[in-house]
């Protein structure tokens, strides 16, 4: 096992991975930027090496510095944690040119992975199936036709050269193709001078279910099973869980296998995602997440592993830890992720300082977290906060543990959405389990957080009021303070006002 | 005294009036309720007729954060018409935090001032205390002096009510 590990990431990521690799007797290394001089990940690690300046191409995505830092600090090994230079491949080879284990997939594999068409290819060659689709360059509108009846309606019509929605008609029945196909043509010639269309099968409303899956150095591929992902907002997921109520055991077994063979086949080695789209019980592979994934600690809550000491042990050059059979499942978990946005003002990130941090505490529940009281959230990095995991016997446990603990979360002084995630998993449709990526979108485009009323709107604005003349008395009594932060000015007060 | 606090898009004017210490008088939309608080802690507990409501709150410029009912309100104080005097009416007046003698007085009767503009320095256990504007606005009255010794919550400085 490698005995000294530097995480080359930040916020909740980093601190997860250290807990492990603490916990295996790893010693760990943080990087930090100027922007992170007080985070948490660098409190918790053994050691710490700043970077640079806070823009993330000066610090987390330094390839250079970031391996200086590790040679300098007697690193035997690299963690990349997710985003950042998680999945370049020339940051994978870097490390490896450097002497270093990276605890990732080769460069190699994550190339094959990481191109849509290759990847694509990949997957018809080894019988996973793909969204069906056709090009037509020069075709007729009868040609269309004729592929569209093949491929099955609805279906997709959209520019070849281009994007943004230009050219890009959704077609529902045989006598719709013609009409549609010459506007497609027509729009796609004016917005890119270039009228090939392509055909693509158009999945009304599909689930994200994606698979677990982990390769060693020795021929060895297991699945842990599958996470749902559907509920999104604008292609972010929000809430994951596992498993996934739409599979059935058959199903689970086909497409655990698919992933296994598409991974198999691009040389894949360490913890790595694949991705489908799930229309009923017809699958189509999307794509291959080169990396561990935010939403990883669900398949840690059903399976009992713990999936960064797996990454350590493979990246050591050992065996995979348990065959597919030892591998069990058992019981539900969701994961929620906690923002720093503002659910009120439509998601826009928000920053500020953690003024108030409680987090909430059950059996069964896990909180994955970056902050910490007094914490600034900086706004040059993705605005994750937290994630609350949360395990129960079945589903419907798990979302009662997941809406309590979300309720005893207390985040103050950066906006978060934890009444917002509340109203979801409450929503008759969540608890129902009938979820597409469209769930968000449909559901909860036009959502309010719901406001007390009667003796709770007045005991509201009494708390308000009596923050107000607490901050007024402090700050006319904090002399040492400049313009003392809330936190600071409200524990005086409290000394001060309550007579303590 | 009168308040209006915006929460989203929602104004909610409210008397909120402090009969006792611990004791909170809200009208609201017609409706009054009176509360018992308890601020003893880090949370400040507030118990009605119907129940007991546990919130946590924190300003941040001009914000106020409530945690309340598993939920967190981001609350908006928008005016305020100076109704009350005594212990409601904080933001128009400046008390003295604790006994203590006044060193150094920096504005005058008539005087515009800025929000945390200090105002006057307090002495007390050996360590000066900068006392400041709640707000911004015209100083109304002055009732203290240099070398003065003062209570606990004694009214040093007065705002004039806004508009």
């Amino acid at each position: 096992m490698i005995r000294s590990l530097l995480i080359a990431n930040r916020g909740e990521i980093a601190v997860r991975v250290m807990r492990t690799a603490r916990a295996l007797g790893i010693r760990t290394i943080a990087v930090f930027s100027d922007a992170d001089r007080d985070a948490l990940h660098v409190e918790i690690a053994d050691e710490a090496v700043h970077i640079g300046a806070s823009p993330a191409s000066e610090s987390y995505l330094n390839v250079e510095k970031i391996i200086a830092a590790a040679r300098e600090h007697g690193a035997e090994a690299i963690h990349p944690g997710y985003g950042f230079l998680s999945e370049n491949p020339e940051f994978s080879e870097a490390v490896q040119l450097a002497g270093l284990t990276f605890v990732g997939p080769p460069a190699d594999a994550m190339r094959r992975l990481g191109d849509k068409i290759s990847s694509r290819e990949l997957a018809t060659q080894h019988n996973v199936p793909i969204t069906p689709g056709a090009l037509l360059p020069e075709g007729t509108a009868a040609q269309a036709k004729t592929k569209a009846e093949e491929i099955g309606f609805p279906v997709l019509i959209k520019a070849a050269a281009g994007g943004g929605g230009k050219g890009m008609r959704i077609v529902r029945s045989a006598d719709e193709v013609e009409e549609s196909f010459d506007a497609a043509r027509r729009e796609a010639k004016s917005a890119f001078g270039n009228d090939a269309v392509y055909l693509e099968k158009y999945i009304d409303n599909p689930r994200h279910v994606e698979f677990q899956v982990f390769c060693d150095g020795h021929g060895n591929a297991v699945h842990l099973g599958e996470r749902e992902c559907s509920v999104q907002r604008r292609h972010q997921k929000i809430i994951e869980e596992s498993p996934s109520v739409a599979l059935t055991p058959d199903l689970r077994k086909r497409m655990g296998e698919a992933a296994i063979r598409i991974i198999k086949a691009a040389g894949y080695v360490n913890a790595g995602t694949v991705e489908f789209l799930l229309d009923g019980d017809k699958f189509y592979f999307l794509e291959v997440n080169a990396r561990l994934q935010v939403e990883h600690p669900v398949t840690e809550m059903v399976t009992g592993e713990d999936l960064v000491a797996w990454q350590l042990t493979v990246a050591s050059g050992e065996k995979l830890p348990k065959t597919q059979e030892q591998i069990r499942f058992r019981g539900h978990a969701i994961e929620c992720r906690v923002y720093a946005e503002d659910p009120t003002n439509g998601f826009l990130p928000s920053s500020g300082t953690v003024l108030r941090l409680e987090e909430p505490h059950s059996p069964g529940l896990r909180v994955d977290s970056g902050i910490r009281e007094g914490f600034e959230i900086p706004v040059y990095y993705d605005p994750i906060l937290s994630k609350v995991i949360c395990w129960a016997d079945d589903r419907t446990h798990a979302i009662a543990r997941m809406r309590d603990a979300l309720k005893h979360y207390v985040l103050l002084g950066v906006r978060a959405p934890l009444g917002y995630l509340q109203d979801v998993l409450a929503h008759p449709e969540f608890v129902k389990g009938n979820l597409s990526t469209h769930f968000i979108a449909q559901h909860f485009s036009e959502w309010k957080e719901p406001l007390p009323t009667g003796e709770a709107l007045a005991a509201l604005l009494a708390a308000a009021n009596e923050q107000t003349r607490a901050t007024s008395r402090a700050a006319s009594g904090n002399g040492s303070a400049q313009t003392a932060t809330p936190w600071q000015t409200l524990g005086d007060w409290r000394t001060a006002g309550a007579g303590a | 005294m009168s308040k209006t606090y915006r929460i989203g898009q929602r104004e909610f004017p409210a008397t909120i009036v402090h009969l006792s210490p611990e004791q909170i008088e809200v009208q609201q939309d017609g409706e009054s309720s009176v509360l018992n608080c308890d601020c003893s802690g880090r949370q400040l507990i507030l118990e009605g007729e119907r129940r007991r409501y546990r919130t946590l709150a924190v300003r941040q410029k001009d914000h106020i954060f409530v945690w309340f009912d598993g939920r967190t309100y981001d609350l908006h104080e928008l005016e305020e018409s100076a109704a009350g005097t005594g212990a409601g009416g904080s933001q128009n007046e400046i008390r003295s935090p604790m006994p203590g003698t006044i060193i150094k007085l920096t504005v005058k009767s008539g005087q515009s001032v800025e929000a945390d503009q200090i105002v006057a320095v307090l002495e007390a256990m050996k360590m000066e205390h900068n006392l400041r504007a709640p707000r911004a606005g015209k100083i109304s009255k002055v009732d203290i002096a240099v070398g003065q010794t003062v209570s606990s919550d004694a009214l040093l400085i007065s705002l004039e009510a806004d508009e």
